[in-house]
């Protein structure tokens, strides 16, 4: 039944002015440039063992959309095709896997066992499993094979299909370009504006998956062989789907503050939990504050 | 000389006081309408017809200039009310002058016709995180 509500909600008929005649959150003034700031109070989780979450507090937002160009936060692209339903771009932007190096101390790089200890001993439940399988000490990863990642740059193609007035897929797929990790990631991303019957009010639901080759999970997670504590502790990439949701609710408070809540889920592929460097099988985004546009 | 006398006297020359830099300064605010030019695109030079019209106490020698350009003349002029075709390409200060000394200025801008362009997004809000 609350699927059903869910969709419902989705697919209601509520829904934004389609095209862009005025400035909206989907829409932006040509040639011109836009700057907003949010301040509230937010985490974004990091999902590595000894990985602090990145609060989010003060978080600016730049954009510009020119004829052709476009810059927004961290991406810049070039439409080389556009008509009423279909842009695709040339883009270029900054892979963010390395924000949760960023984050990690190399002095906590204690990671729990990963033998596989606790998933293949039974526990018998009459007597105490540490007696018997006392718990495997922590194994110390090499610093230099997980503290060294690079910050990769990505180039590729984006596609934005806008189904109608209120729906738009958006699809890219990308390569580093300045050989970090050598291989692609890729997303799809389904994106639905619906009003909501409160003045103001205003709610975008997406549903997408991230797609990250075999090489960038090698790279970034896998881990090389190490005899620093005597056992083997290694972990090689594979191809890994990590499909979300994000919520964004806005309220708009006068022309230029906004009331703003988001919600984002990334529900991490095996290829990535498997890792010994990941302890989260998710990562979360949630921030609520208001926003400036200046 | 009666203390009223005085009083007379010291206001007259207070009140010629008074008047003494109006009259000086009688020249009048100079008027160019339009003051607006309309192009369809920003970018776009803009040319038409103006009136230009300005007054003065006494009869000056004028010249209006647009920024630097001398476009018209006048001599021992009281009053200025002429047609002028002028063109630009951006906001233009044009300044009514006698030999160096302005006389009178006033801007005119241009303004595009067409109403701002607005196109799609293309990047969800807050897709970084």
């Amino acid at each position: 039944m609350k699927y059903y509500l869910l969709l419902l909600l989705m697919f209601s008929q509520l829904s934004f002015s389609n095209d862009c005649e005025l400035i909206t959150d989907s829409c932006a003034t040509v040639g011109e440039w836009k700057f907003s700031l949010a301040v509230g109070a937010g985490v974004y989780t990091n999902p590595l063992h000894g990985g602090d979450n990145i609060p989010l507090v003060l978080i600016p937002q730049i954009s510009y959309y020119g004829e052709k160009v476009f810059f927004d936060n961290n991406t810049l692209g070039y439409s080389f095709f556009d008509n009423d339903q279909l842009i695709i771009s040339a883009i270029t932007q900054l892979n963010h896997e390395k924000a949760y190096f960023t984050r990690w101390h190399p002095k906590n790089i204690l990671i729990e066992s990963i033998s596989s200890g606790d998933a293949l001993t039974p526990s018998t439940g009459e007597t105490d499993s540490e007696e018997l399988n006392p718990p495997e000490p922590d194994i110390d990863v090499n610093v230099k094979d997980v503290s060294n990642r690079r910050w990769a740059i990505d180039a590729g193609v984006q596609f934005n299909w806008f189904i109608n007035q209120t729906t738009d897929l958006q699809a890219q797929i990308l390569h580093d370009v300045n050989n970090v990790y050598n291989g692609f990631n890729a997303k799809i991303e389904l994106t639905r504006i619906m009003t909501l019957p409160l003045p103001n009010t205003a709610m975008s639901f997406s549903v997408g998956t991230n797609i990250n080759s075999k090489n960038l999970v090698d790279y970034y997670y896998g881990i090389s062989p190490t005899t620093d504590s005597g056992e083997d502790l290694d972990y090689q990439g594979k191809l890994s789907i990590n499909p979300y949701f994000r919520l964004v609710l806005t309220h708009q408070l006068s022309e230029r503050w906004r009331a703003k809540l988001n919600i984002k889920r990334v529900f991490l592929d095996d290829a990535m939990t498997e890792s010994p460097l990941v302890k989260d099988d998710y990562i979360n985004t949630i921030f609520a504050g208001v926003t400036y546009d200046f | 000389m009666t203390s009223s006398r005085w009083r007379a006297i010291i206001y007259l020359f207070v009140f010629g006081l008074v008047l003494q830099p109006l009259s000086a300064s009688s020249t009048s605010q100079l008027i160019i309408k339009p003051s607006v030019c309309m192009v369809k695109k920003l970018g776009d030079s803009c040319r038409m017809k103006v009136k230009v019209i300005w007054q003065n106490a006494h009869p000056i020698d004028a010249c209006l200039f647009q920024d630097s350009l001398r476009l018209k003349c006048w001599e021992n002029t009281l009053d200025i009310n002429a047609d002028l075709e002028i063109s630009l390409a951006q906001d233009m200060k044009f300044t009514l002058m006698n030999n160096e000394k302005v006389l009178a200025y006033q801007h005119i801008k241009i303004n595009t016709a067409l109403p701002k362009k607005y196109r799609r997004r293309l990047r969800a809000d807050w897709s970084f995180f």
